[in-house]
């Protein structure tokens, strides 16, 4: 593997309680799922590299806690993020509102440049006796009207999980030459050893 | 309890007498009416009538007798669950002897076995030890069975002997005793039962978002986990969602928050779940005051209060730590913004000065993140479960003081690997990473208690003073408004200049960043005056 420029990148992960923020990160950054993953309290910090063609990312991500009372501290995480990650739980259609309320606080308080991916999490979960489930089509209509990037993931399966840090990090500014980039030694991390064949990142 | 026992809890002050806002004996049915008119006032669509008396035992009950039936059948069975522990041996190969797994992310299933052979016989000894304490003040024969429900009065020699570990199968007795559970529990007898049973009755509104964390409890121990395949959930699960609802309906203010559910999975480890129940009142109402609350101000009172002590005490530390997201140090003034409204040089200086040692308070630097969750749960998740134990006994016996010297000792053993590191990010890894590998709970607290450690031993009255100090600091700059200094806006007001100029006037004049040095009441009462003539 050659030495390729590496950015990093300050990730931060919103949603509701319980939709599976901490799921999707535990499979992008260890491809491992929990069934009953304990609530995060505060934030949980967690790294991982992404490879592109002609450069490296590295997403340094913040995981929050969902429950309402943790919105405080949120300013915190985005303060300074170049990227987010909103989540909602396509099962629950009450999420969804919390991800328009997300995305809407982030266009009016977060860096102008911050590149948001919206995601519809636990399509494993979604069926017609499941009770009723938020449209592919309703995430699409938000984020096309938001400009934001737009997924439907599991993070059991691991479907689409991957694709979401790719899609990030494609559409993450390139750093003019001079500027921010360092040049660092590469990871060791054996990424191909991911079993998500559709993903098309080297992560 | 004989009164001289309550006058050495009250004189060592671990926190001032609660009062529940109601007492049971008097009369159920005021209880009923006063939690109503509580209720009344978060839910509008329940009329007063609808809320029915559940405790009476002559209008009878309308909630399901099935499902009361149901709930006092999972009770017991909780009950036998929880008897099946003898808190000594191991459950099996990969589980511990509370039901957790051996092993975790960051401790091998090696490191664990290798550390058990040499704490299995420490912790032997010290229940001999502890045997004979115990007899020799008549509290403990070798032939009864059932654990002690008394401890001994406070001493050197039982300080000691806490610190070094309270034998497990007491462990819950001595934390309810310590924390005055056994007067909780006199004065309000069944008031347990009537909340659990209330909150079932009448749709509990934080029913939900308790229901969505019961199952997400310690899922990888035996007791919680639901290991028979079927879909009946485990008896722990159902007395945990008994605790927290009526947790919720006895405290409608802070009702359920995350990290409430480890703190009381914890306590019905080790208790059955009437005193887990009143340990969870206890926690976070003089231990723990306001960290749960809705605005969280508590949690982020304390942050303050431990970033103050870092700053004193572990000055290398701080300059890792210390730093935002934008690797401006957290205490650095922005000129701008600040000494704009100073005329002379002087005042410029004055101001600068002032802020620069109150910033940090205001805008908790960014690896609060990770330190909140310390507090709010205890150190449940971020230390191995026997630690979060060991420090427990020492903090229902000693106060608060115990959870910011743990932290402090804490980040002062992350010092090595700290100072190693050049990427400012790397700081948050270590910071979350490394008390998870900390295997073995008496390194921890030898290098907590020693003496001479290097950062001071905080005072039961120190963390009461600085907590205050930290709430005005706060509460005056955000005028009650926690977003707006959690966003990072500078508040700009004149009122704000002033009160940052006096305390730093009469921090000067005691020559201390933070009046230390200053007797407890001196101190409060130069608070309290520079609050007076600011507004």
């Amino acid at each position: 593997m050659d030495a390729k420029p590496q950015t990093s990148v300050k990730l931060v992960l919103l949603g509701e309680a319980a939709v599976g923020k901490s799921s999707l990160v535990l499979r992008f950054v260890s491809n491992e799922f929990q069934e009953h993953k304990e609530p995060t309290i505060g934030a949980a910090f967690l790294t991982q590299k992404c490879q592109l063609p002609n450069r490296t990312i590295k997403f340094e991500i913040w995981d929050t806690a969902g429950q309402e009372r943790f919105a405080s501290l949120a300013p915190m995480y985005y303060r300074n993020a170049q990227a987010a990650v909103v989540v909602y739980d396509v099962t629950k259609p009450a999420s969804f509102v919390k991800a328009r309320h997300w995305v809407s606080e982030l266009h009016a308080q977060a860096s102008p440049d911050i590149v948001i991916a919206l995601v519809g999490n636990k399509v494993d979960l979604a069926s017609d006796d499941n009770g009723p489930r938020v449209a592919t089509a309703e995430g699409q209509a938000l984020a096309d009207d938001e400009g934001l990037l737009f997924l439907e993931t599991s993070a059991k399966t691991g479907s689409n999980v991957q694709e979401v840090f790719t899609a990030l990090a494609n559409k993450l500014p390139e750093p003019a030459a001079a500027s921010a980039a360092t040049q660092e030694t590469p990871d060791h991390i054996d990424l191909s050893a991911a079993p998500n064949k559709q993903a098309n990142c080297a992560c | 309890m004989s009164s001289s026992e309550e006058d050495d809890h009250s004189a060592h002050g671990i926190a001032e007498s609660f009062d529940p806002p109601f007492n049971m004996p008097v009369v159920f049915k005021r209880a009923a009416a006063d939690l109503s008119a509580r209720h009344e006032a978060t839910t509008d669509d329940q009329q007063s009538s609808d809320i029915p008396d559940i405790y009476g035992p002559d209008e009878g009950s309308p909630y399901p007798e099935t499902e009361i039936e149901k709930q006092i059948q999972s009770r017991i069975k909780a009950d036998i669950l929880r008897s099946k522990l003898n808190y000594s041996d191991p459950f099996d190969e990969v589980h511990d002897r509370y039901g957790f797994r051996r092993q975790t992310a960051k401790i091998s299933l090696d490191q664990y076995n290798a550390w058990w052979k040499e704490y299995r016989p420490y912790i032997q000894r010290r229940e001999r030890k502890w045997q004979n304490l115990m007899s020799e003040v008549g509290l403990y024969h070798k032939d009864t069975t059932n654990p002690p429900t008394r401890f001994p009065p406070r001493s050197s020699k039982v300080t000691r002997y806490i610190r070094k570990g309270i034998p497990a199968a007491w462990r819950g007795n001595a934390w309810f005793w310590y924390a005055q559970g056994p007067q909780y529990l006199a004065k309000h007898p069944g008031l347990y039962d009537f909340l659990w049973k209330r909150a079932f009755a009448n749709h509990n509104r934080d029913a939900e978002v308790i229901e969505r964390d019961l199952h997400r409890t310690f899922p990888d121990n035996l007791l919680f986990a639901n290991h028979n395949q079927t879909d009946d959930e485990s008896p722990m699960i159902s007395a945990l969602r008994r605790v927290l609802l009526a947790y919720s309906e006895y405290m409608p203010a802070t009702g359920y928050c995350q990290s409430l559910n480890f703190l009381a999975g914890v306590f019905l480890i080790f208790l059955d779940e009437e005193k887990a129940f009143w340990m969870l009142v206890i926690i976070t109402q003089k231990y723990l005051p306001g960290m749960h609350d809705e605005n969280l101000e508590g949690a982020n009172i304390d942050q303050g209060v431990l970033m103050i002590s870092v700053k004193d005490t572990l000055p290398t530390v701080w300059s890792k730590i210390g730093m935002g997201f934008d690797g401006f140090s957290a205490d650095q003034v922005r000129e701008t913004t600040d000494s704009a409204g100073a005329t002379s040089l002087d005042d410029k200086e004055l101001l600068t000065h002032s802020r620069a040692s109150t910033e940090f308070i205001r805008k908790l630097p960014p690896i609060t993140l990770s330190t909140t969750s310390w507090f709010m749960s205890g150190f449940i998740g971020t230390l191995p479960f026997e630690s979060v134990v060991r420090i427990w006994d020492c903090f229902f016996y000693e106060g608060s003081k115990v959870f910011f010297r743990i932290a402090l000792t804490i980040l002062k053993l992350c010092e090595p690997e700290l100072n190693a590191l050049s990427d400012p990010i790397d700081v948050f890894q270590t910071v979350q990473d490394v008390p998870k590998s900390m295997v073995d709970p008496n390194y921890l607290l030898t290098s907590c208690f020693k003496r001479n450690n290097g950062f001071g031993h905080i005072s039961e009255a120190e963390v009461r003073a600085r907590r205050m100090y930290v709430s005005e600091i706060r509460r005056r700059s955000s005028r009650g408004q926690l977003g707006l200094n959690r966003n990072g806006n500078t508040p700009s007001d004149q009122n704000f200049q002033q009160w940052d100029n006096k305390m730093y006037k009469f921090q000067k004049r005691s020559n201390s960043p933070l009046l230390h040095g200053l007797p407890l009441r001196l101190r409060m009462h130069r608070l309290k005056l520079a609050a007076d003539n600011h507004t």
